[in-house]
């Protein structure tokens, strides 16, 4: 990319009286040259320049880890009717940033592969093979077991429940069960859910997703701006009895398709609907070579773990909905 | 510019302001618009959004614009600095309502490039020439040229 390089066609050569310079204001209307004060850029305010960025400005870790810890045990979600929005990658993103929050005050966060039709957070966390699965866990806890330790990633304050690739369905009270030791061992946790939009009576994978859904705290629906994909935010909002939802925004690099009308009005009918859209900056193919290369996703740039953050941190903060 | 201020300083009748005073104010009034243009300048290069077209004409607005976008629809963006002080030059016949008058900025671009992934990339500092031809007015930008030059222009 060639350094910025304001390049402007010219204009008509200027066409004024030919008068040259003179003292300021002398007589005659000659102006003069004068030392002139340059404008001064706040460079805080131009951290919320277009573009996908925005204005926020990170919590130190360990308030932000004492606004979990007083907010108690979360369970966020993470949902989408399709694939390929980055619902993985969020899922990474967002635990192991809370692990690493969470460790300074003797915490911990978890992330839980429930995406039994096609378990994938392996790819993302870099877990060594063997660990135990949700599945093991699952069956430790119906039989009255103590089950296996989990793995951890990145940090030690970061547990990993990756799913079995034998897993067929779980029941309401797998998850139920499942779900309650996860409260009690972790402030925050993270379940990577299947592409499925929640219901019970449609399959054993859309199944599972309908019983998290019961117990989870935040809903978080990713999004690029491909009409598919906000069709398919819109149809999940649809169902019924949804927790406070948050939206990561894939932003277009291509100041067109940004401020694109249809764009902005599906932005503004999805704003409406949820507690909050996160800009998110479009670096898909960075993330995907970090998947390759076994690079942690926060890690992929610093814009973009920014970006990650600030979904942590507006997860955290989305008010609790009251449980019966 | 309100047509009451014109008629005087077209004709500068007795008590009204003296053709010094005229000319004193629109001097402020060039270099506050010459601020203006030279803050949205850095505005625009930053990515944001900025109102050109309420002060600058419609062509040069729009090519200012268009020049900007590639640039920025790379995810690209500058972090402007045109440092601390500048030179200001104005030509033209203050006293006159029909003339345009033409206002040179000189200064100093030592802007900062922010690529997309963040990274602050410094760019050699490099003299720039900012030209303004200026309604007679003093209210309004008709057109403007920006280019570097070299030093001791």
């Amino acid at each position: 990319m060639p350094a910025y390089s304001p390049n402007y066609p010219a204009p008509p050569r200027p066409t004024g009286n030919g008068s040259g310079s003179g003292g300021k204001g002398g007589k005659g209307g000659k102006g003069g040259k004068s030392k002139y004060n340059m404008p001064k850029f706040d460079l805080a305010m131009l951290k919320g320049r277009g573009g996908g960025r925005s204005n926020f400005s990170e919590t130190p870790n360990r308030e932000l880890a004492q606004v979990m810890v007083e907010r108690g045990p979360t369970i966020v979600v993470m949902g989408s009717r399709k694939g390929g929005v980055g619902k993985t990658s969020y899922a990474a993103g967002i635990a192991i940033i809370a692990g690493q929050v969470l460790d300074a005050v003797g915490h911990k966060a978890a992330i839980v592969d429930a995406n039994i039709a096609n378990p994938d957070a392996w790819g993302q966390m870099n877990l060594r093979e063997g660990a135990a699965t949700v599945r093991e866990v699952v069956a430790a806890l119906t039989a009255n077991r103590e089950p296996p330790p989990p793995v951890h990633a990145t940090t030690p304050a970061l547990a990993c429940y990756p799913e079995s690739r034998e897993t067929t369905e779980y029941s309401k009270t797998d998850i139920r069960r499942f779900a309650d030791y996860l409260r009690r061992r972790y402030t925050l946790i993270v379940v990577d859910m299947s592409n499925r939009l929640p219901d019970p009576m449609a399959g054993p994978e859309a199944a599972a997703a309908a019983y998290w859904l019961e117990h989870a705290d935040v809903l978080v629906l990713p999004t690029t701006s491909s009409k598919q994909d906000f069709n398919g935010v819109l149809d999940y909002l649809d169902v019924r009895d949804l927790p406070p939802t948050v939206v990561p925004y894939i932003v277009p690099t291509v100041k067109r398709n940004r401020e694109h009308p249809v764009t902005q009005q599906y932005l503004d009918v999805i704003r409406e609907r949820v507690h909050r859209i996160v800009d998110v900056p479009d670096e898909a193919d960075k993330v995907r070579f970090a998947g390759m290369e076994g690079i942690p996703v926060e890690q992929v740039s610093p814009t973009l773990r920014a970006a990650y953050r600030e979904l942590t941190e507006t997860i955290v903060r989305v008010p609790l909905r009251a449980r019966p | 510019m309100p047509p009451l201020f014109r008629k005087k300083a077209a004709s500068a009748p007795s008590g009204g302001p003296s053709a010094d005073e005229i000319r004193e104010q629109r001097l402020e009034d060039i270099k506050a618009l010459a601020e203006r243009f030279t803050y949205d300048l850095g505005l625009l290069i930053a990515g944001h959004a900025v109102e050109l077209e309420a002060y600058v004409a419609a062509n040069p607005a729009a090519r200012l614009r268009a020049s900007l976008e590639p640039f920025l629809a790379s995810g690209d963006a500058m972090r402007p600095n045109f440092g601390e002080y500048g030179e200001l030059r104005i030509e033209g016949n203050l006293l006159s309502v029909d003339t345009p008058i033409h206002a040179h900025v000189e200064f100093e671009d030592q802007s900062v490039r922010e690529t997309v992934t963040g990274d602050l990339v410094p760019l050699p500092r490099r003299r720039m020439l900012l030209s303004l031809v200026i309604d007679p007015s003093c209210r309004n930008i008709r057109d403007y040229n920006l280019r570097p030059i070299q030093i001791g222009h």
